[in-house]
């Protein structure tokens, strides 16, 4: 799980333990956009999802020892992420605020693009609110982040099988949802 | 966001993508609007975690020191207590005078030591009588 060209991952949490700034920092870039989409598929917003996920790799750091098996260092992030995400929707319920909407460009390239992206964004966004906590997070691991199933599997702790059963079930409920979105605006 | 800036050769979904599903949830990937966004995102995290790394390598040069002064705190006065017991002990045991020590034997012989045969010949013939004590088995 998780070699690339800076070796395994608990070679690198290893390393970080040690304050070393190039392990940890290889870490974040294999790990980054991922902790991004768990923390989407919880709070539904960019700005959370970024702030959480960031939030999450500090979180990682400080309490590296208690990553008791480092080579599954990504399972382990990526619960750390999700309780962030979910501590933070709590915290905006309890404050009464709704979560930015996802899509916003903050460095669009033009406004046709931006808007059609927007409304791209907002649909899908709008399907994938719909779908159960589980199934937002195979779908965007696998079909945005590029996991396969048997990483999704090892890293969140679950059958492979299991893994493509939401990620059908999933897939089946976006397309059914986004051309919904889709024929119900064109009306 | 497949897989953009990775260099992971273990996930070839570069460009690649799911297939035709009717959707792409690319729309939703900050750095597909933002070409620089995760290189961003990436120093804003280094950057917020680098006290916590600097505080770690510190630790690891504390910790050969912290070892080797956990040993002598413990170490230096279990060494001075065993000197002074020895000592104490060495003291009691070789003071001179001292009969603690002595057994039955070195108590029957302690005032003969020097005495001659000719000297108790010469107590016996004073009119003191002397008694010459055999050890072992005959």
């Amino acid at each position: 799980m998780g070699v690339t060209e800076w070796g395994p991952d608990a070679g690198l949490v290893h390393r970080a333990r040690a304050g070393d700034g190039e392990a940890f920092g290889a870490l974040v870039d294999r790990y980054m956009r991922a902790a991004y989409a768990v923390a989407l598929s919880v709070t539904g917003s960019h700005e959370d999802a970024e702030d959480a996920s960031q939030e999450a790799f500090m979180v990682a750091l400080e309490r590296l020892e208690d990553c008791r098996r480092p080579e599954r260092f990504a399972g382990w992030l990526m619960a750390i992420v999700r309780n962030r995400s979910r501590n933070l929707v709590r915290r905006e319920v309890l404050r009464g605020t709704d979560p930015m909407p996802l899509g916003v460009a903050a460095k669009a390239p033009g406004p046709d693009r931006a808007t059609e992206r927007m409304e791209l964004g907002e649909r899908l966004r709008r399907a994938l609110r719909e779908l159960p906590e589980v199934q937002r997070e195979i779908v965007l691991l696998h079909d945005w982040e590029g996991w396969k199933h048997r990483e999704i599997a090892a890293r969140l702790g679950m059958p492979s099988g299991t893994v493509r059963s939401h990620l059908h079930l999933a897939r089946k409920a976006l397309q059914r949802d986004v051309s919904l979105i889709a024929h119900r605006a064109d009306r | 966001m497949t897989n953009g800036g990775r260099t992971d050769g273990s996930r070839s979904r570069v460009g690649e993508g799911p297939p035709d599903l009717g959707y792409d949830l690319g729309v939703l990937d900050p750095g597909r609007r933002d070409p620089s966004y995760w290189a961003r995102f990436r120093l804003r995290v280094m950057s917020r975690a680098a006290d916590e790394l600097a505080r770690r390598r510190g630790r690891v040069g504390a910790t050969v020191l912290e070892l080797v002064q956990s040993w002598s705190r413990v170490l230096v006065p279990a060494a001075a207590v065993a000197a002074a017991v020895t000592a104490l002990e060495l003291s009691r045991s070789g003071a001179p005078g001292s009969s603690d020590s002595h057994g039955p034997e070195e108590v029957l012989t302690q005032e003969l030591e020097d005495r001659t045969l000719p000297d108790f010949m010469a107590l016996e013939e004073a009119g003191e009588d002397v008694f010459l004590v055999a050890g072992g088995a005959y």
